[in-house]
């Protein structure tokens, strides 16, 4: 099984409760391996980094 | 950070908001099940983390932002051994090391517990802020 990364995906859980991402053009800054980039398209109709932003996010890992 | 954030203002639609996503000053735990094995030894963590708290705070202060909501969460990451977690953590987290009683103490734990996973346990607040 090796590494496995917040399989409760309590990370996306507690994004959602603050933010809808659903229909809004992301950025994400400090994304790493673009690990939540990848949960958050998952999410349905996000647009990732595109020309003009309705959700900048920063994540600064450990 | 402070830079990244001002600019982040001039690119949001007007009703965008800015989420920042980082872990807390609270040391990254060693769990095997309910058992802290130890602590995450991460270099100067605890102060780049503070400096993310401050460049919050500094542009929260010039009004170029309002706090929307605040969130908390627990982040775990999982390795079948804890040998896996620790080179994962030596590789991934800067400058981060498990010392040698934490690892000791897990194989422990896990001779205790067959079947269970070692992890460690990071706590992270999220905080979405919106054009003041």
């Amino acid at each position: 099984m090796a590494i496995e990364e917040d399989p409760e995906a309590h990370e996306l859980e507690a994004l959602r409760t603050v933010v809808s991402f659903e229909g809004r053009r992301v950025l994400e800054i400090g994304c790493g391996d673009g690990r939540l980039t990848m949960r958050l398209a998952r999410l349905g109709r996000v647009e990732i980094a595109p020309q003009s932003l309705d959700v900048v996010l920063f994540a600064w890992s450990l | 950070m402070v830079h990244a954030l001002r600019r982040a203002h001039r690119m949001l639609a007007a009703d965008g908001l800015v989420v920042d996503l980082h872990p807390t000053a609270a040391e990254s735990a060693i769990e095997v099940g309910a058992e802290v094995t130890g602590f995450v030894a991460a270099g100067d963590a605890i102060e780049r983390h503070a400096a993310a708290d401050s460049a919050l705070a500094a542009v929260l202060e010039s009004g170029l932002f309002l706090v929307d909501q605040v969130a908390a969460f627990t982040f775990y990451t999982y390795a079948d051994t804890i040998e896996e977690l620790r080179e994962y953590i030596e590789e991934n987290w800067r400058d981060a090391r498990l010392d040698d009683p934490t690892v000791a103490r897990a194989r422990k734990a896990l001779q205790r517990s067959p079947g269970a996973r070692p992890r460690s346990r990071e706590r992270v607040v999220v905080t979405t802020l919106r054009r003041a």
